[in-house]
């Protein structure tokens, strides 16, 4: 029994010692000296977490290697680091200090870390973490956060994204053109629109940039850039795993999940999956339309094989199968043709009625099938390699678009159009190399080569076919040889057009340091564009006849077009920023830039004058940008920032998709408006306070005007118009207002706070509004009475728990008051005088559970 | 056998026990005096063999001691009324940084004063001054400033001759030594810490440590220049000046105030008087002369006059 004893008493006190050896003990208290309990205590290797206990005590067990850290934190707390170096059997006494503080927010727009407020450019940064408990999962979604921003999107294809009301054409979209609103994500250009319609996958960061930076990025942006950062592998094991459930049938799971792989290769695979119902019934199917089925997944290597160089490859695939984005008929314009050719009058005479005629009832009859199939992916190799003083960047991709979509744009039950198909194969290869870094102790700067191409094909062509109802539609004469049987069912244009873009551009800008606080930010571009475009339009189908009557009948609906271009252009655009900084509190800012979009390609068809294609038409104007800005960034206290911008921009030459009457070009075409301005303020601010409540709000005033614009299509309303018995089909818009542009938009909300425990996990239960507000605007290229979309608010909420580490649990619901409102309204194909409308969402709302570990 | 292995355990747990009975003054507290107290304790020792020491490193006994040294001024709560504090000798702080710091060329210019030291420890904007001439904020060119856990004494002490609390550090804190504020800078060399002489300086070749730099002040070029030479040089010039930007701060001896306490004070009192001159050596500062006698005087008449 002794032996035992003496056996056990000394195996007992070597193994505290040991145990005790292996442990960080403390005690974590506030500057009154009470005890927190909840704080949160992690090893910053990411692996161990613990929490203090009532009295603000922990205990850790402590890494193998030495030295290693401790985060601690806890809300409406600063964290506080502490670096171990040995391990001591005396318990840590931490002191945090309360809280009231922003978080700095830090930005890469400028191709190198920098806190916000210090960059003269009016940026809005969107975290990856708001991205997901607002459940903002893909660009559409952000724009009731950054009232800058206008997303409309009648369907992939047709998505126009800008910035103060610049950017994409409105509408429908011509490939022909390039967006000026620069979209980046990891260093590399989305050439086309419809790829912001992907679901975002492991977001990390978003920074909208207000305003012309092609100085600073490969392709232009002149009216700003979206620059997303997404989350990289790590050679510290982790995952996320989210399910989120809602009304409609929805569903959406995401899951993430990084590590090494070998000693200097990391990797990360993501993955994201959302299904919902659809939210309009079709009577004509009787099945529901507009659901959402996305897939997309996201491979990342991360190789360092030293502390200087970093290289990724990544991969992504996105797949999207909606049935859906149709539009609703919203309404019934009288516009000036006869009364036989009124919308009403000619769905009488067909014996058709519209299945509602409150578009909010949700309901549509439509026989031709709805499908927007798109796939979506590509490739990026990304090195950063520092040298010397800075860092050299390479980025190389290929990306492709696939789309394949059907669409009833007659928005009816009958067959006016039976089909309306833009099936488009896109191709794009870019290599950037860039260096960013300190030219001397007082110059630092960015300079790159960038160089893009493009290749965009029909594959293997559009169709535009009329169905057995067209004759009615198109009926422009009384004549009785329209009703001839046949004669324009099956009667369609089959299009094939091919793209070939190349675009290079040498690009600089740095910041000269004149003295402490005065910056200059002279900047230049160098940008070279050629494009080539082959258009082929046949018609095709109706009645075979050699009846020169009929004929021009059907030469009246469709002819065939053809033409090709080739073009090419250099030009150098600038810009200059002088920043002030008369203290750390106070940045302000005066910008003078020039920008240049190159020429644009009809390749949605050229309208006939005369009879004839408008071949002048096919190739349209560079666009010339004048911007001015002056900002003010500002920390008026330490939890709290105020930032003021006004702005004019002037665009000669502006390039704008108009929308006409005819059935060829019911896409719309390409045209220059003589000169555009768009002048404005924004006004965003963020405030903590009280520890546990957080504000922020963001208000831009855009007025945004045709200077002038003598040549622009009639609008919907006056389509028929004459003057001294003569058919017009052009008007003066000058002074009229540019499509798109709310003249106020607003978005504010709140998040309150506090620390707690849910199943035994530490965290924060949390609340939150978000509020977003739009005031009218246009909805036609051609200002029109009926084509306005009216003011209109919604709010979004969440509630919910969560956690450092573990499962958080939280509820949503978007649009909670369940407002109608429209996105966008559209007129219907041949101005027939009905014009369909983008529904917003109705009141959504779910729960989510995520689990990170 | 087996009895033997019993008989040599025992006699080992009674050995212990013998060891502890013979009660040893326990010393522990502030570390980065531990160098020159145990120079102390061997010194003291040799003329008083028969006194034996325990210099406490790492434990909870801490609260135990016969000794508590601290290097800031006492509080209340740390001299109750049963006890005294004798102080022993006085350290100066100094800024420092990674010798690779790419900021030490601004600064050089004309040093830092002390309104620019506060605002590199204290406030959270940036030190402008920092960046004067250069034309980045990039954030990879900012500083970290380390600095140890609230309670630490040389933490109290530069707090306090900024008017700050040593909460009010910016920055990460680094914890049991003040040691291992200089492995920090090494380690990053965009980090700014403080330190005393002792750890600041080689004790060997009396020159500045390899890889680090002092933070220049703005202070007289003569000072300047004898402070960034020797050890030597440095202390004899802060002890006989007095710099805004440089925080000195004595060393505190804290035990029982009982008259029985003789062993203790008679230890305390061969400190301030022939342990003195031992300072320099280790990058301490003599106590004033005024304050070694009359605390001497007082260790004399309370502890160790026959009554």
């Amino acid at each position: 029994m002794k032996r035992i004893l003496l056996l056990v008493i000394p195996a007992l006190l070597l193994g505290k010692t040991l145990v005790a050896q292996n442990f960080v003990t403390g005690v974590i208290k506030d500057r009154e000296a009470l005890p927190i309990p909840g704080a949160i205590v992690k090893i910053t290797d990411g692996k161990t977490v613990t929490v203090a206990d009532a009295e603000g005590r922990f205990k850790i067990a402590a890494p193998k290697e030495l030295p290693f850290s401790l985060n601690i934190g806890f809300i409406g707390f600063k964290n506080q680091e502490i670096d171990i170096y040995e391990i001591s059997n005396v318990p840590l006494e931490i002191v945090l200090v309360s809280d009231n503080f922003l978080d700095e927010v830090v930005v890469t727009s400028r191709r190198r870390k920098e806190v916000l407020q210090d960059v003269p450019i009016p940026i809005t940064v969107v975290t990856g973490a708001l991205v997901a408990d607002a459940n903002a999962f893909n660009v559409n979604r952000l724009k009731e956060i950054v009232p800058s921003v206008q997303l409309y999107s009648s369907n992939p294809r047709n998505t126009g994204l800008s910035i103060r009301g610049l950017g994409t054409t409105f509408g429908l979209t011509n490939d022909g053109i390039d967006p000026g609103v620069g979209f980046y994500v990891d260093g590399v250009y989305y050439a086309r629109t419809a790829a912001t319609t992907f679901d975002f996958i492991d977001v990390e960061q978003i920074e909208v940039l207000r305003g012309p930076q092609g100085t600073l990025f490969g392709k232009n942006t002149t009216a700003g850039a979206f620059n997303i950062t997404t989350r990289k592998p790590s050679f510290t094991s982790g995952a996320k795993f989210e399910l989120s459930y809602g009304n409609y049938g929805y569903i959406q799971a995401k899951s993430s999940i990084t590590g090494a792989l070998l000693k200097n290769i990391a990797g990360r695979l993501s993955f994201s999956g959302t299904q919902r119902d659809g939210l309009l019934y079709n009577v004509a199917t009787q099945k529901k339309v507009n659901d959402l089925n996305n897939l997309g997944i996201r491979g990342q290597l991360l190789y360092t094989p030293t502390k200087k160089i970093n290289i990724l490859l990544a991969g992504d695939v996105t797949r999207q199968r909606p049935d859906g984005y149709a539009q609703v008929v919203a309404g019934v314009a009288p516009t000036k043709r006869a009364a036989y050719r009124q919308f009403n009058q000619i769905i009488a005479d067909l014996g058709y009625q519209l299945p509602s005629l409150n578009a909010f009832d949700r309901i549509i009859d439509h026989d031709t099938p709805w499908r927007s199939n798109q796939d979506l992916g590509g490739v990026t190799l990304n090195a950063d390699i520092e040298v010397g003083s800075g860092t050299i960047t390479s980025t190389s991709a290929w990306r492709y678009w696939n789309w394949d979509p059907s669409n009833d744009r007659d928005f009816t039950g009958k067959q006016a159009l039976k089909l309306s198909q833009a099936p488009s194969r896109h191709q794009q290869w870019s290599q950037e190399v860039r260096w960013a870094g300190k030219v001397t102790s007082r110059v630092t700067g960015v300079f790159g080569i960038f160089a893009f191409r493009q290749n965009l094909k029909t594959d293997p062509y559009h169709t535009e076919e009329s169905g057995s109802d067209q004759w009615r539609f198109s009926q422009s004469t009384t004549s009785e040889l329209w009703k001839t049987p046949g004669l324009l069912d099956g009667y369609g244009i089959r299009t094939t057009s091919e793209l070939n873009t190349f675009s290079g551009a040498l690009f600089g800008q740095v910041d000269w340091t004149i003295t402490e606080k005065i910056h200059l930010l002279p900047g230049l571009r160098y940008n070279y564009d050629e494009k080539t475009v082959d258009f082929n339009r046949k018609a095709y189908g109706g009645l075979q006849t050699t009846d020169p009557a009929l004929i021009a009948i059907k030469n009246l609906v469709y002819t065939d077009q053809a033409f090709n271009a080739s073009i090419d252009k250099a030009n150098l655009s600038g810009q200059i920023t002088l920043s002030y900084q008369p203290t750390k509190k106070i940045n302000a800012f005066a910008t003078f830039s020039t920008g240049f979009k190159p020429v644009g390609l009809n390749l949605g068809g050229l309208p006939t004058k005369d009879g004839q294609p408008w071949l002048e038409l096919a190739v349209i104007k560079p666009e010339e940008v004048r911007h001015y800005e002056f900002g003010l960034k500002t920390t008026p206290t330490k939890n709290s920032i105020l930032n003021l911008t006004v702005y004019n921009t002037d665009i000669n030459d502006y390039q704008t998709q108009v929308q006409a009457a005819e059935l060829g070009v019911n896409r719309g075409y390409l045209a220059n408006a003589e000169k555009v301005r768009v002048r404005g303020a924004e006004i965003d601010g963020n405030i903590k306070f009280l520890k546990y409540f957080s504000l922020y709000g963001a208000l831009a005033y855009t007025d945004g005007i045709y200077v002038t614009f003598t040549n622009a299509p009639l609008p919907l309303e006056e389509t028929g118009q004459t003057i001294d018995g003569k058919q017009v089909a052009f008007k003066d818009i000058s002074g009229g207002e540019l499509p798109g542009i709310s003249k106020w938009a607003g978005s504010w909300g709140g998040e309150f706070s506090f620390p707690g425990r849910f199943l035994s996990q530490p965290g924060d239960f949390f609340i939150a509004l978000d509020a977003y507000y739009r005031s009218k605007f246009s909805s036609n290229p051609s200002p029109s009475t009926y084509l306005v979309v009216d003011s209109y608010a919604l709010l979004n909420s969440r509630l919910g728990f969560r956690a450092t580490k573990g499962v958080s649990v939280f509820v949503w619901s978007r649009n909670l008051t369940n407002t109608d409102y429209f996105e966008q309204l559209l007129p219907g194909a041949g101005n027939a005088g009905h014009y369909a409308g983008v529904l917003g969402d109705p009141r959504t709302f779910g729960i989510t559970l995520r689990h990170s570990f | 056998m087996k009895r033997i292995r019993i008989q040599i355990f025992i006699a080992l747990f009674l050995c212990t026990i013998a060891a502890n009975g013979q009660e040893a003054i326990k010393i522990s507290g502030t570390k980065f005096t531990y160098p020159i107290v145990e120079k102390w304790i061997s010194e003291y020792k040799k003329q008083n063999p028969e006194t034996e020491f325990k210099l406490v490193r790492n434990s909870s006994e801490a609260n135990q001691s016969d000794i508590s040294i601290i290097a800031h001024q006492p509080t209340v709560s740390e001299v109750k009324e049963d006890k005294q504090i004798i102080f022993v000798n006085k350290y100066a702080l100094l800024p420092v940084t990674s010798i690779s710091n790419k900021f030490l060329e601004n600064i050089k210019k004309r040093g830092l004063n002390k309104k620019e030291i506060e605002k590199l420890f204290f406030h959270e904007t940036m030190l402008d001054e920092f960046y004067e001439g250069r034309a980045t904020k990039s954030l990879d060119d900012r500083i970290n400033i380390y600095s140890r856990e609230s309670q630490a004494s040389s933490a109290i002490a530069f707090s306090n001759h900024f008017g700050f609390q040593s909460m009010d550090i910016k920055g990460k804190k680094v914890s049991v030594d003040d040691i291992y504020l200089i492995s920090s800078i090494q380690k990053d060399v965009t980090g700014i810490t403080f330190n005393n002489l002792g750890y600041l300086f080689d004790l060997e070749t009396r020159k500045i440590k390899d890889g680090i730099a002092l933070l220049p002040l703005d202070i007289n070029e003569k000072a300047k220049i004898s402070i960034n030479s020797t050890i030597d040089e440095a202390l004899t010039t802060i002890e006989n000046d007095t710099f805004e930007t440089i925080p000195v701060e004595k060393v505190g001896f804290i035990f029982n105030n009982s008259p029985q306490n003789k062993e203790v004070a008679a230890f305390v009192k061969w400190v301030v008087t022939d342990g003195q001159k031992y300072n320099h050596e280790f990058g301490f500062l003599n106590l004033d002369k005024k304050l070694q006698v009359s605390q001497s005087e007082e260790l004399s008449e309370k502890y160790l006059t026959a009554k």
